[in-house]
């Protein structure tokens, strides 16, 4: 038995996969291989990965003809990790053609054949994605404006009245769980049915937890200053409906039932509702798709119009709508500004961090009817936005803060004294120049 | 499906733009429930309040969306779904009163079509609904 476990120790340091459980091997370098690509953020890396290591698994089993039996303490080799690495840089040349494909999914084709089981159950676990769309779902709560808006605490007070939102594009209901939280009910509408899977799992589970919380009649108080009684510290730290004993550190109110709807729906056939339905709409990452035609018949104009023909018309009056998008190009901005402003719609793009070619995020806010001007968070604005407010303004003159006269003779100086080549000071150092072209 | 999210649908294929009304419900294999109990429970006055809260929330949504409400679609839908109890039309003073209110949020909220059809009177499309979310994915030539 020894023996034959060195020989599959040897194996591994050639980078070849034993034959002896190979299946197991298999699944253990994507498990390993997920792992190593993580960092990249690279998800179809993966899939290329697997293919070559199953690919060379069935060419080993047929060389060594299995039969040896299963040993755990194969799998817990530490050598592994050099064969997965011989792996990796062996497939190192595909990383760079299969990271273009990444950042532009809509380039592989449609939303629903790019969002399997497999990449919504991903897209939903990825902590990063989460944290980025909560982020942006955030951001375009903030954009909307809710009347009555406010956030669910535990003394709500009776002003709150939550709004009938639609979210289109909602994927795995991530935006939508944050809509819940600021206690708005929200209809969810995607093209690709398994991320709707997971959406409704999330809910299922979100409503198993409120009902059972609400048949535990055990009080136990919500306050917002309470001690927590960390007496029964069980294994439910982290599950708020357990009885409130042990409240949470960050949801210590009663679990609510979830209060979103979902609907499996193409948004480029338009918005199948009544008209004058929803009280505001969002999109968090999703309108880009609509810039790209994956069927014959499929024209981006004809979809985008018909988009937003039918949004227009399902929004109550005055109601806004924000739009988060990932422009692939500056042609793809303004296809999809002009057909919503050709269908009526007022409003603007706004950019935050438009400096930051990762961190930039568009969203289109329209209002039917009024203009929403007023939407720049200086913060993020980097002095830009479409649409908005100019922020303050320096008159055009003025030299910047440090470039005065006396800060260009000083620096000069400087300069001298460190014996470079500079300029003789004349009158016309630092001299205020007449006006650009 | 919810019975809020069925009222406010509608079939936006091009051959049925005579209608607004949401396509009708002709089967439900499969319906769904959900009992929260949102009145106070004897628990501490905090979590009276949050209760109250809650409840207070209902109310409001309830009254906020009743007049964009297709009445008779709903009184039809909650039918097809085994509820009878909702009046054939709401008057002033009905659509005041808390109590109503209260109810109209559990049946618009908390009654769901799990598996189920449903059918356009107008051109006979159906739309099925699996595993509480209903399909209305439409073909290119069925949009305008």
């Amino acid at each position: 038995m020894s023996d034959l476990t060195g020989i599959s120790r040897d194996s591994e340091l050639n980078g070849k996969a034993h034959s002896s459980g190979c299946q197991e091997q298999a699944s253990d370098f994507s498990s390993l291989s997920m792992k190593n690509f993580s960092r990249y953020g690279n998800i179809p890396i993966v899939e290329t990965l697997e293919s070559d290591i199953s690919l060379d698994a069935k060419m080993t089993a047929g060389r060594w003809g299995g039969g040896i039996s299963r040993n755990d303490e194969i799998n817990s080799n530490p050598r592994r990790s050099s064969s997965s690495s011989s792996s990796s840089s062996s497939s190192s040349s595909t990383t760079t053609t299969t990271t273009k494909r990444m950042s532009r999914p809509e380039l592989t084709g449609h939303a629903s054949l790019f969002y399997d089981a497999r990449e919504a159950k991903k897209y939903d676990s990825s902590s990063r994605m989460v944290g980025i769309q909560r982020e942006i779902t955030e951001r375009a709560i903030e954009l909307l404006k809710l009347d009555g808006r406010g956030t669910v605490d535990g003394h709500g007070r009776g002003s709150f009245r939550p709004s009938l939102v639609l979210d289109v594009g909602c994927g795995s209901g991530l935006s939508g769980q944050v809509l819940e939280e600021h206690g708005h009910v929200w209809l969810g509408c995607d093209v690709s049915r398994d991320m709707l899977n997971v959406a409704n799992e999330r809910m299922e589970h979100k409503r198993e937890e409120a009902a059972a919380a609400s048949h535990d009649n055990g009080g136990g108080s919500d306050d917002e200053d309470d001690e927590f009684d960390d007496d029964d510290d069980q294994d439910a730290d982290d599950d708020p409906s357990m009885p409130d004993e042990n409240n949470g550190t960050r949801r210590r109110r009663r679990p609510s039932p979830p209060t979103g709807d979902l609907l499996h729906h193409d948004m480029g056939t338009g918005l199948p509702f009544r008209p004058a339905t929803f009280d505001a709409c969002i999109s968090i990452s999703a309108l880009q798709w609509l810039c790209y035609s994956n069927t014959r018949d499929q024209f981006p104009k004809k979809r985008l119009m018909r988009f937003f023909s039918s949004l227009y018309v399902v929004l109550r009056r005055g109601a806004r709508a924000v739009l988060q998008f990932y422009p692939e190009t500056a042609e793809h901005a303004i296809l999809i500004s002009e057909c919503a402003a050709r269908v009526g719609f007022a409003g603007g793009i706004v950019v935050d961090y438009p400096n930051s070619t990762k961190a930039k995020k568009h969203y289109l806010t329209t209002k039917g009817g009024v203009c929403v001007a007023d939407d720049v968070d200086p913060r993020r604005a980097g002095g830009k936005s479409a649409g908005g407010k100019r922020g303050e303004k320096a008159p055009r003159k003025r030299k910047g803060v440090g470039k005065t006269k006396e800060w260009i003779l000083h620096k000069k100086e400087t300069q001298r004294k460190k014996g470079k080549d500079t300029r003789m000071d004349t009158k016309y150092t630092g001299r205020k120049r007449p006006t650009r072209f | 499906m919810r019975l809020l999210t069925h009222n406010v649908m509608r079939n936006n294929a091009s051959a049925a733009s005579s209608t607004t009304s949401p396509p009708r419900i002709t089967a439900a294999t499969k319906i769904r429930v959900d009992e929260f109990a949102a009145s106070a429970s004897d628990g501490g006055d905090d979590d009276d309040d949050e209760a109250m809260a809650a409840s207070r929330r209902e109310v409001e949504f309830a009254r906020h969306v009743l007049p964009i409400l297709d009445w008779e679609a709903l009184v039809h839908a909650a039918g097809a779904l085994g509820l009878s109890s909702l009046p054939p039309s709401v008057s002033k003073e009905l659509a005041e009163d808390v109590g109503f209110l209260r109810a109209l949020y559990h049946v618009l909220m908390n009654v769901h079509l799990v598996d189920g059809m449903l059918t356009c009177e107008v051109t006979g499309r159906e739309f099925p609904v699996t595993g509480g979310i209903v399909n209305m994915m439409l073909e290119e030539h069925e949009c305008e």
